[in-house]
């Protein structure tokens, strides 16, 4: 709940930002910095049960069209990939 | 008071208030006001105040101690992350916890840049322009004449033939020099924020160690741009060299400029994680292993460079500060950890009572309070200060003779450093002597040499933790213990000292942190 650019566009020339080498978010960019989001170090309140809530229910939905999408279609190779000496590919010769 | 007689043949000033606020140059504004007799040529008053509020251990009173680091560090644009390394080592103390080896690295290595960063842009940006050909043509054209025919000693070295050339690389804004310290800036915040993330409010800079992500690529983003500061390095320490022996040459009586009795006081920056254990009562043994020897100096005599023993000698009083007297305010430790004696004006015994009055010449001016160093042989209070930071801590480096660590090593009179091959120098040779004098020359020309100290402290703890290998420095700490604890440590431009003091069941209600701000040092000592 934090409007920042830092993690997009780092802190000096594009090199650090406070997620991207590490660090934790206080907020500081928000009106309501510092008071609302104190104890920094404290997980968000909510934190977890939002994370639970999509562990239960969007995570398994992507998990299982993926597992099914990975398996009926992208972990195989394409039909004309084949061993033999005839052409599958549909090139058709101009010679 | 001004009395301005200006007849037509003869002009007469006589004694004029003179005043210069805010001098924007000092971050904190500071403000000098002055009554000048022109005649006598003699400066009758002189008040330097700050109308900027002093007093952030009131905003530390009742957050979560683990918090300390991120408000501290709001106290200043420049020197943030100084104030949040400070804490953290407090910290560290109230807690007992000890960072992995690689923990104590990371500070270090970003304490390195900043301190590069710093000194670059503090002598060359800021300092400098006191030197600089369009101020010494308005001010001394004469001197300018005399620059433009002296060949500079080392121009080999640095590629600038004479020392106009020098004054005028060093113009704002167009001087080549002075443009390349500003891009030198920039690469330098870059190695800070590959280990702290941000500059100077760094987001990773814990208790327990540093919560970033450091791997390999880490270390050599950081080694290739250190070398490029140690390439930089050795054309700017010749360079500041020549400019400043011209003035002093020059310019008879110039190392009166800014002079005062040698009274320095320095906390000492750079832990040794072999030796650091942020126990108290080791302080004085790890203290000694810093890589920036601790240290209080009183009329060019190093009296002690035991931190337990600098740390009780620490007074913060009102001078003339808007600020109410904290004595009937509750004692928050009488005794430390080893028994000694704590005194109520100590800054562990401090309670912040801010009372904003009216500016009053007479009483009070200032935001600023006086911090001094007491001391019990004359039963004094030393208003001792810190150089400009780079003055005072290798002044007490150079004078204890701890430091060695093969690319810096500290002879009891000077500091021998050897800085490395880099793409277009060969290897150089650098000793930073002891001056003779406290003035504002020696202090800017100590800055020159702390540029190329500060490098070499990063150079030799990068190759420390790179031998490590990636790890995750980073502990959670549970709960505090102990009663009040401290940590000190150089600022790039002052000292700072701050202590967690917790106690019974306020533990987790945070205790408070009485910081002596690293400007309130310099308002007062410069």
């Amino acid at each position: 709940m934090v409007k920042c650019n830092v993690p997009v566009r780092g802190w000096q020339s594009g090199i650090g930002g406070c997620p991207n080498v590490g660090g934790i978010c206080m907020a500081c960019t928000m009106p309501g910095f510092p008071d609302k989001y104190m104890p920094f170090m404290d997980e968000d309140k909510y934190g977890a049960a939002a994370a639970n809530f999509i562990k239960f229910t969007y995570g398994p939905l992507v998990r299982h069209f993926r597992a099914r999408n990975v398996k009926t279609k992208y972990d195989k190779e394409p039909e004309w990939r084949k061993r033999g000496t005839t052409l599958t590919t549909g090139y058709q010769k101009r010679w | 008071m001004a009395t301005v007689d200006s007849t037509r043949s003869q002009r007469k000033v006589g004694v004029k208030d003179m005043s210069w606020d805010p001098i924007t140059r000092i971050v904190g504004s500071l403000g000098i006001h002055t009554e000048i007799d022109f005649d006598a040529r003699k400066v009758n008053k002189c008040y330097s105040t700050s109308m900027v509020f002093r007093g952030f251990d009131i905003f530390m009173k009742g957050i979560d101690p683990r918090d300390t680091h991120f408000i501290t560090s709001r106290i200043c644009g420049i020197c943030g992350d100084n104030h949040c390394t400070c804490s953290v080592l407090n910290q560290n103390m109230a807690y007992g916890v000890k960072p992995p080896p690689l923990g104590d690295l990371a500070y270090n290595l970003a304490e390195a840049a900043d301190y590069m960063f710093d000194h670059a842009i503090f002598n060359d940006c800021m300092a400098n322009v006191d030197f600089c050909e369009q101020m010494v043509r308005e001010t001394n054209p004469e001197l300018l004449k005399v620059a433009e025919n002296t060949t500079s000693p080392h121009s080999d070295l640095h590629g600038y033939k004479t020392i106009a050339d020098i004054m005028r690389a060093l113009n704002p804004f167009t001087g080549e020099f002075y443009l390349e310290t500003l891009q030198v800036a920039r690469y330098t915040r870059e190695m800070y924020c590959l280990f702290g993330g941000r500059h100077t409010h760094p987001s990773t800079i814990m208790p327990g160690g540093v919560s970033a992500d450091i791997t390999h690529q880490t270390c050599t983003d950081y080694y290739v741009r250190l070398m490029r500061y140690i390439d930089y390095v050795k054309r700017s320490v010749p360079l500041h060299d020549d400019l400043y022996d011209f003035f002093l040459e020059q310019l008879p009586g110039y190392d009166d400029v800014g002079f005062r009795r040698t009274d320095l006081v320095c906390w000492g920056a750079f832990d040794d994680p072999d030796y650091v254990d942020y126990d108290y009562k080791n302080m004085g043994a790890w203290g000694e292993k810093r890589y920036v020897t601790p240290g209080v100096v009183i009329d060019g005599e190093l009296i002690s460079t035991d931190l337990v023993e600098i740390n009780l000698m620490i007074r913060i009083l009102l001078g003339s500060s808007y600020f109410d007297d904290w004595t009937d305010e509750e004692t928050y430790v009488t005794h430390d950890p080893l028994g000694n004696p704590v005194d109520k004006r100590h800054p562990w015994n401090k309670t912040t009572l801010p009372k904003p009055q009216k500016r009053d010449w007479g009483d009070k001016y200032s935001w600023v309070a006086s911090p001094r160093i007491y001391d019990k042989r004359t039963d004094t209070y030393i208003a001792s200060d810190t150089g400009g930071g780079p003055f005072a801590r290798q002044w007490v480096t150079a004078k204890a003779g701890l430091v060695d660590f093969g690319y810096a090593k500290a002879t009891g009179e000077s500091i021998k450093m050897t800085l490395p091959r880099t793409a277009s120098k060969p290897e150089m040779e650098l000793e930073w002597k002891i001056p003779a004098k406290s003035n504002a020359i020696e202090r800017d020309r100590a800055r020159a040499y702390h540029e190329a100290y500060s490098a070499l402290i990063g150079l030799h703890n990068l190759e420390r933790g790179a031998r490590r290998g990636p790890c995750r420095p980073h502990q959670i700490m549970v709960g505090l213990q102990g009663s009040g604890r401290s940590g000190v440590l150089r600022l790039p431009r002052g000292g700072q000292g701050g202590a967690v003091a917790s106690h019974g069941d306020q533990r987790r209600k945070g205790g408070q942190l009485p910081a002596i701000s690293a400007h309130a040092v310099e308002r007062q000592s410069t």
